[in-house]
């Protein structure tokens, strides 16, 4: 069971032993502290593609799949606890599962470098007696860092094997797999020292007896703790995040935008030109061409060009979340949070939302202060998903060339935002109260794995990709239709006669006072109800032509509208989301108006001083 | 005949679109990870 060999003689052998459980069905519960690797090891395990972040947090539902290669024992990854008392919404997840559902095994994985701590968790588990084998994970990064861990030891005090792997890097896994199957066919009981009531105070003191005869630590200044000390610095902190996160947008929106939009639109345009000429020479209809040329490919092929960006993005971001420099970001953002009335642990949902407000939003369980959780899901749909992100990039491209500034003021716009409507928030009866303390471990700075960047990346890319060629085709067709018809369903003479014509000018007057009162932008910001990339597409549309866009917006309103896009309400699945954390709907819709609000004053600061200034 | 293989095509798509919508909204488009998660809790 060595970690740096690997897989023991007869890796084969092992191997075929799990498989070949068929007597009856077994269930496996993955438990251990937030961001020890659980889900890094269940995806391995099923071959799963769940999200993976280097921060705690991550999982806040219970997953459940098949063991590759037996479907007879299934697995479930458990939100991360600390120890089976039930204090936040996503640990009753775990501690009801453990007390109710009887697993036939519990695999508890340890992040070796935090022994310690993580055996207060496996004190709960044993005294529970219930079959278990502890992984210890990333055994490779605690061995590098001076930390000798004594297995049999602990095999004697808990009566359950302990297997030292590293799950990111894959090796020890045949070696686990070998003990699990051993340990469902034996059933032999976990033990603990203490009994399951015991006084947390004994049990501490008894699990760092334990720890400290289990494991010898050499003190080494290690690579984490030398780089820790620069960005979490007091002075250094704040300007290195901004540094990153300017570097992440202008990479990606900015110099990768300026390599692929142009020929992406090139691209666009070749296959309606082309569309048009095939459909002109087999007699299709001008209205079934203008449909699918201007509507869909108008629309949502305006803003699927946007993938290359989205991608290169996501990367950067998977790299940051993998590596470990995100928790270390909550960790600086608690400071100046604090300062607010606001927790640091605010701020992990928020970065869970720079891809979706949706698992943003959800990921908002982790925060045991209902009050302090409930402003967080109010808060999340401030940071630009990827939904927004066509906008700010069409806008960037389109009004600002040049301006590398532009595209990563908006994420800092989001961050800021946050903190604003905080405060705000934090001054009404209903949240005033003193920030819950913030506890986060600031676990090892790692190389993020090829693999884990691609799959986040991917993911991420693919459902933006899915649901371009789904929803907002199936939106594109439909703002289309409304264009091109009047009231009275006659083909509208120009698209101001036209039903979204006669809906955008009846709304635009509400926007005349933030710069972009005309009804194609009314009616594009309408459109981003229903999912935000419509706001691209509609534009796209609606005005035809990138010289029309041009023409209706100067810099300012243009940065008020994408201000406006980023920090209104979020689109109805977020709303959704919101609907299910906040429980009444009556309060939802408060939060909704709070957040329009909450834009509607920003935008209109922004143009009328952008105004007075430019 | 074009037109109607053609029409029949752009409805087929914007009324999958429409599905996909209203399943998304209703907590289980399947493929975000916010929808996973919501599913798996459903189960």
């Amino acid at each position: 069971m060595n970690v740096e060999t690997g897989a023991a003689p007869g890796e084969e052998i092992q191997r075929a032993r799990i498989k070949n459980i068929k007597d009856k069905k077994f269930t496996i519960a993955l438990v251990g502290n937030p961001n020890c690797g659980k889900t890094t090891l269940f995806n391995l395990m099923t071959k799963s593609r769940e999200y993976v972040g280097n921060w705690p947090g991550v999982t806040v539902e219970k997953k459940v799949a098949k063991l590759v290669g037996n479907d007879n024992v299934a697995v479930v990854d458990l939100p991360g606890v600390y120890s089976l008392s039930p204090y936040t919404p996503d640990e009753r997840v775990t501690h009801d599962y453990i007390e109710n559902e009887n697993p036939d095994l519990v695999l508890n994985i340890i992040d070796t470098s935090l022994l310690e701590r993580s055996l207060v968790l496996t004190h709960a588990i044993a005294s529970h007696g219930v079959p278990m084998v502890c992984a210890l994970n990333m055994a490779d990064i605690a061995r590098r860092n001076g930390i000798e861990v004594d297995t049999r030891y602990l095999e004697s005090v808990f009566n359950c094997p302990f297997v030292q792997i590293s799950a990111a890097k894959e090796v020890g896994i045949d070696v686990l797999l070998d003990t699990i199957a051993h340990q469902l066919v034996e059933r032999r009981p976990s033990k603990s020292v203490l009994p399951e009531d015991a006084p947390m105070d004994d049990v501490r003191k008894a699990v760092a007896e334990i720890a400290g005869k289990s494991a010898v630590i050499d003190d080494v200044d290690n690579f984490s703790d030398r780089l820790d000390r620069i960005v979490t610095d007091k002075w250094l902190a704040i300007p290195i995040f901004f540094a990153v996160s300017w570097l992440i947008y202008f990479l990606s929106i900015q110099v990768v935008g300026e390599i692929t939009s142009g020929w992406a639109e090139r691209a666009v345009e070749a296959l309606g030109t082309l569309i048009t000429n095939s459909f002109a020479a087999m007699g299709v209809s001008e209205m079934l061409t203008s449909l699918v040329v201007d509507g869909i490919l108008g629309g949502a092929g305006s803003v699927i060009i946007f993938v290359p960006q989205l991608f290169v993005l996501f990367v950067l971001l998977s790299i940051l979340e993998d590596c470990g420099y995100m928790s270390r970001v909550a960790f600086v953002m608690d400071r100046i949070f604090r300062v607010f009335g606001l927790s640091g642990k605010s701020f992990i949902p928020m970065v869970v939302g720079t891809g979706c407000s949706v698992p943003g939003i959800m990921a908002s369980r982790t925060i045991e202060n209902k009050k302090d959780r409930l402003m967080t899901v109010v808060l999340v749909p401030f940071m630009p998903c990827s939904a927004k992100l066509p906008v700010i990039a069409l806008f960037a491209g389109l009004m600002f060339s040049g301006h590398s500034w532009v595209a990563p003021s908006f994420y800092l716009m989001g961050v800021a935002s946050v903190i604003l409507g905080g405060v705000i928030l934090k001054h009404t009866g209903f949240f005033k109260q003193e920030p819950a303390p913030f506890v986060l471990e600031l676990s090892q700075y790692h190389l993020p794995t090829v693999k884990n960047v691609w799959e986040s990346s991917w993911q991420r890319t693919k459902e933006f990709i899915k649901k371009v060629t789904t929803i907002i085709l199936a939106a594109s067709a439909v703002i289309w239709f409304l264009q091109y018809f009047t009231p009275s369903l006659q083909v509208a003479d120009s698209a101001e006669y036209s039903m979204l014509g006669y809906i955008g000018k009846f709304v635009a007057p509400i926007f005349a006072p933030l710069g972009f009162g005309n009804w194609q932008s009314a009616v594009s910001i309408l459109t981003g109800f229903a999912a935000r990339e419509n706001v691209a597409a509609s534009i796209n549309i609606l005005f035809g032509s990138e010289a029309a866009i041009r023409a209706a917006f100067t810099q300012v309103s243009a940065y008020a509208f994408c201000a406006f896009v980023l920090l209104s309400s979020p689109c109805m699945g977020a709303v959704a989301a919101m609907k299910k954390e906040i429980g009444s709907m009556k309060n939802t819709l408060l939060a909704m108006c709070f957040q329009t609000g909450f834009a509607y004053i920003i935008a209109l600061v922004i143009y009328q001083a952008g105004r007075f200034i430019f | 005949m074009m037109n109607i293989v053609i029409g029949a095509a752009v409805l087929f798509l914007v009324f999958r679109g429409i599905i996909a919508y209203f399943n998304h909204d209703s907590g289980c488009c399947g493929s975000c990870a916010g929808c996973k998660s919501a599913c798996s809790m459903r189960k």
